[in-house]
C-alpha cells in the first residue's frame, strides 16, 4: 500500500515538473508551410529532407529576439545534411499588427534573414502542436517515410549568452543524425505567451 | 560544564551564519529612476532580466525598464496625465493604487488595455503627499503580471508635508524600497502558481544592499509579495519612527522597533544612523520565525505551493552599509507631522459586514460566499456618505484587504478602539485581517460618483484576488446630464493629419468614453472622459480608416462615427 501511495506521488511530481512533452514521438503528415522571404513561395514538399527544425518565434518577443543570428547559423549548419531549418510565427496577426507578413518581410529584408520564415496565418500549425509560447521549438525527423516530432522544447538554456549556452536542438539533431537518440529529448521551453483566435 | 556545551553550538553556529552573511555577494539595490511631470508615458513590455546569478534569463514584464518601473511624482492639486501603452501580448490593466480618483481612471478589471493600444487616464490629485503605487489588476491574471514585475511607486507631495523638515532627496536620504521575493524553476523563471517565494527582492535586485548616509534617512517601503508579511526590524533590535501609513503623514512620530506590513500596505520610518560608523553595517530584517498561526509565510513547510526557504524564519531583507553623510543632513523629528480628523463609527450611516468565507481544501477563499464576477455590483454606495465597514474572519487564515478609491480609518479590531495597532493609526488603504480576527474600518465616499464603473474591495494576495475573493461597489449620484444629441456630431477635419475635433456637443461632459479601433478593429485608444477642447491627438496614428466610438455619459449608449488618417 505504502509503495503504491509513494509511485503515485512519485508520479504527481514527475508530471509536474516535466513541463512540455506532449508532442514528442507523436506522427506528422507533412503539410505545407507559406514562407514570407519571397512573393508566394512555400515548403510543402518534405522528400528532399530528413529532418526539419520548426523553430517557433516572431518579431516583437524579447526572449524569440534573441534567437535570429542562431537559428540563422544553425540553417546554414545544417544545409548539407538535409536538415532544414525553419522560423514560423505563431502569433495572431489580426492581434498584433507587429506580427503582419509586411512586418515579417521587412524584418527578413532588413536583417537579411534567409532562412525560411513562415507565416502560420491562420494559427493551424502551432494549433496542432500546442506552441504555448515563443521561442519554442519542435524537430521532426523521417524514419522508414514516417515523420515523427524527436525533440521539443528550448532551443538552448540562456537568451543573452549564445557561448555559455547549452544547444539543446543541435544536440538533439547532431544525436538523431548520428542515429542515435536524443539524450534531452524535451527541455523546459519559455517566453511570450502565443493566444490562439477563437474561431 | 555539561549545561554551557549547547550555548556553545549555538554560538559556534551564530558565528559560522554571521560569517556566511558577510561573505556573501551583495548587489548595490537599484533605484528606480524618478520623473516629476504633468504628463507621464508608461510603455509596458514583455522583456527578461537576470534575476538568477547564473544561467537563463528570467521573463518578466517592464514598463520603460526590465523589472518595475520608474517612480513617478504628483503634486496634489494638480492634474496629471497618464498615456499607458500595452505591448505585451495579452491584455492587462493599470491601477493607481491608493489614489482617490473617478472609477473610470481607476485602472480595475474593468479598464482592460488590450495589446498593442494606448489608454490615457487623467485626474486631478487630491491625494495626501505619501507612498502610493501602480500595478495591474486584471482579472486572474493579477498575480502572474505583478510577479513578473510589472508595477511601481507613486510619490505624492503637498504643501503639508513640504514645510516639514523631513529627509526627502531621493535616492539621497529617502529611499522607495519594494519588498518582494520569487521562487524560480529549473530553468530560472519565475514560478508563478505557489504563495511564497525563496530569494528576497528589494526593488528587483537579488542580495541587495544599499550604501546608506550617516544620518537621519527615510525609508519608504512597500510589501509587494504575493502572501507573505513581513514583521521588520532591525539587526540592532534598534528603535525607528514611523511616520506615515498608506495615506499619508500620522498626526505624531510613532516609535517602534517592530512593524508588521502586510501584502499592499506602505509604511514610511525614519532611521537615525547618525551615531553609527562609517563601514559599519546593519540589517533589514524580517524577524517572521514564531508568528501566531495564519500568519502569511509563518507556514512551517520549505516547499510546496505554501513552501518557501523563508517560511518561519528570520532572514535578512537588505544589507545596509553606512556611508558618508551628505552636505546638509536632516537633524531631528518633527513631534507634530499633520493634524487630521478622522472618521468615527458614530459618523457612519451604513454599516456592512464582509465575512470571510471558503478556503477549504480545493475552493478559493471569497468574500460573502461570493466569487468575484464581472457583471456583478455587490454594493451601490451614495455619493458622500460616511459607512462602516467590518471584515470577519473566521477562517484559517490572514488577508490583506483593500478596497479603492477612499482612504479609511480603522476603528476597532476585534471589537476594541485599543486592540488597532500603533503602526496603523493614520489613512488607511489596506489592512491585515488575521485568522480568527475582525477589523472595523469606517470611510467617506466623496466627490466621485459612476453608475458604470465600479470600484474594487479585494484581498491583496495575488492567487486570492485572481481566485474570486473580491467584490465591487459603484458610487451612485443622481444624474442631471442631458443626452447627447448625435445626430448633429462630426468629426472635423476629415481626413485628419494631428488633431482631431469633435464638433456638435454642447457640453464636453457628455461624453463618458472613447475608443479609436483601426480598420481590423484592433484598439489603437482608449481615452476615458477625454478632454476635447484640444482635440484628439491621432498624429501617432499609421494611415488609413478608423472608427471611433462614443459612449454617452447619460446613457452610456455607444455612437460611431468614422474618419481617415492621412
Amino acid at each position: 500500500m505504502k509503495q503504491i501511495l509513494l509511485s503515485f506521488l512519485v508520479f504527481f511530481i514527475s508530471s509536474h515538473s516535466y513541463t512540455q512533452s506532449n508532442q514528442l514521438g507523436k506522427e506528422i503528415i507533412p503539410f505545407s508551410m507559406q514562407v514570407v522571404n519571397g512573393p508566394n513561395i512555400s515548403i510543402s514538399d518534405w522528400s528532399n529532407y530528413q529532418g526539419i527544425a520548426l523553430v517557433f518565434v516572431c518579431n516583437h518577443c524579447p526572449m524569440a529576439k534573441l534567437y535570429w543570428k542562431r537559428m540563422q547559423e544553425m540553417f546554414e549548419r545544417n544545409q548539407g545534411r538535409k536538415i532544414l531549418v525553419v522560423a514560423v510565427n505563431p502569433m495572431d496577426s489580426l492581434l498584433y499588427e507587429e506580427e503582419t507578413r509586411t512586418k515579417m518581410q521587412l524584418k527578413v529584408k532588413k536583417e537579411k534573414i534567409t532562412l525560411p520564415y513562415v507565416q502560420d496565418g491562420d494559427q493551424s500549425i502551432s494549433q496542432s502542436f500546442k506552441i504555448p509560447h515563443t521561442p519554442h521549438c519542435i524537430f521532426l525527423w523521417k524514419d522508414n517515410k514516417h515523420w515523427f516530432v524527436r525533440y521539443e522544447g528550448a532551443f538552448d538554456n540562456n537568451g543573452l549568452h549564445p557561448d555559455e549556452a547549452e544547444p539543446y536542438l543541435q544536440n538533439a539533431i547532431n544525436q538523431l543524425y548520428s542515429g542515435e537518440n536524443p539524450t534531452l529529448p524535451a527541455t523546459e521551453s519559455f517566453g511570450c505567451r502565443v493566444f490562439y483566435r477563437k474561431v | 560544564m555539561k549545561k554551557t556545551t549547547p550555548s556553545l553550538v549555538i554560538l559556534l553556529l551564530t558565528f559560522l551564519l554571521t560569517r556566511s552573511v558577510s561573505f556573501a555577494q551583495y548587489n548595490e539595490v537599484w533605484i528606480p529612476p524618478i520623473q516629476d511631470a504633468s504628463s507621464y508615458n508608461l510603455n509596458i513590455y514583455d522583456t527578461i532580466k537576470q534575476l538568477v546569478p547564473t544561467g537563463n534569463q528570467t521573463v518578466t514584464i517592464g514598463i520603460n525598464g526590465d523589472f518595475w518601473g520608474p517612480t513617478l511624482v504628483l503634486h496634489q492639486g494638480q492634474n496629471v496625465q497618464m498615456n499607458v501603452t500595452n505591448y505585451l501580448n495579452d491584455s492587462t490593466t493599470v491601477h493607481w493604487h491608493g489614489m482617490h480618483l473617478p472609477a473610470v481612471m481607476d485602472g480595475g478589471p474593468h479598464q482592460v488595455i488590450p495589446p498593442g493600444s494606448t489608454w490615457s487616464p487623467y485626474w486631478t490629485v487630491n491625494n495626501r503627499a505619501g507612498f502610493y503605487w501602480y500595478h495591474p489588476h486584471l482579472h486572474s491574471m493579477t498575480a502572474e503580471q505583478i510577479l513578473k514585475g510589472m508595477g511601481g511607486f507613486l510619490i505624492v507631495q503637498d504643501s503639508e508635508e513640504s514645510a516639514l523638515n523631513l529627509p526627502r532627496t531621493y535616492g539621497s536620504d529617502d529611499f522607495p524600497l519594494v519588498l518582494t521575493s520569487r521562487k524560480f524553476s529549473s530553468s530560472n523563471q519565475i514560478v508563478l502558481t505557489d504563495a511564497y517565494g525563496d530569494y528576497m527582492l528589494v526593488n528587483g535586485t537579488r542580495n541587495p544592499k544599499l550604501t546608506i548616509p550617516k544620518q537621519l534617512v527615510r525609508l519608504r517601503i512597500l510589501n509587494v509579495e504575493n502572501e507573505r508579511g513581513f514583521d521588520l526590524g532591525f539587526s540592532d533590535n534598534r528603535n525607528f519612527t514611523i511616520i506615515a501609513n498608506d495615506g499619508g503623514l500620522l498626526n505624531a512620530p510613532m516609535t517602534v522597533n517592530r512593524v508588521k506590513l502586510m501584502v499592499g500596505e506602505r509604511i514610511e520610518i525614519l532611521v537615525d544612523l547618525s551615531n553609527e560608523t562609517i563601514g559599519s553595517t546593519l540589517e533589514l530584517m524580517a524577524y517572521n520565525a514564531n508568528q501566531a498561526f495564519g500568519f502569511p509565510g509563518g507556514e512551517p513547510n520549505t516547499t510546496g505551493a505554501f513552501g518557501s526557504l523563508l517560511n518561519n524564519t528570520n532572514f535578512n531583507v537588505l544589507h545596509l552599509v553606512i556611508g558618508n553623510p551628505t552636505q546638509t543632513p536632516v537633524v531631528g523629528i518633527p513631534s507634530v507631522l499633520s493634524n487630521q480628523t478622522y472618521w468615527t463609527e458614530s459618523q457612519a450611516t451604513v454599516n456592512r459586514t464582509i465575512q470571510v468565507t471558503g478556503g477549504q481544501p480545493g475552493i478559493p477563499f471569497t468574500l460573502n460566499n461570493s466569487s468575484f464576477a464581472l457583471n456583478t455590483i455587490n454594493y451601490h454606495v451614495q455619493l458622500d456618505d460616511v459607512e462602516k465597514w467590518t471584515l470577519v474572519n473566521n477562517q484559517i487564515f490572514g488577508h490583506s484587504f483593500h478596497i479603492h478609491d477612499v482612504q479609511f480609518k480603522i476603528t476597532s479590531r476585534n471589537g476594541s478602539a485599543a486592540n488597532v495597532g500603533s503602526h496603523e493609526q493614520g489613512w488607511k488603504d489596506v489592512v491585515y485581517l488575521p485568522r480568527n480576527e475582525n477589523v472595523t474600518f469606517v470611510c467617506k465616499f466623496n466627490d466621485y460618483s459612476d453608475a458604470l464603473h465600479p470600484f474594487m474591495y479585494h484581498c491583496h494576495f495575488g492567487q486570492h484576488e485572481d481566485g474570486g475573493m473580491m467584490g465591487q461597489f459603484v458610487v451612485d449620484q443622481t444624474n442631471s446630464l442631458s443626452e447627447l444629441a448625435v445626430e448633429k456630431l462630426i468629426l472635423k477635419p476629415n481626413p485628419v493629419e494631428d488633431k482631431l475635433f469633435l464638433i456638435g456637443l454642447d457640453d464636453p461632459e457628455q461624453v463618458y468614453y472613447i475608443r479609436i479601433f483601426d480598420q481590423l478593429g484592433r484598439t489603437m485608444y482608449m481615452l476615458p472622459k477625454p478632454n476635447l477642447t484640444n482635440g484628439i491627438d491621432v498624429s501617432k496614428l499609421p494611415s488609413g480608416n478608423y472608427l471611433l466610438e462614443l459612449t454617452d455619459q447619460q446613457t452610456k449608449s455607444i455612437h460611431k462615427l468614422r474618419f481617415i488618417k492621412k
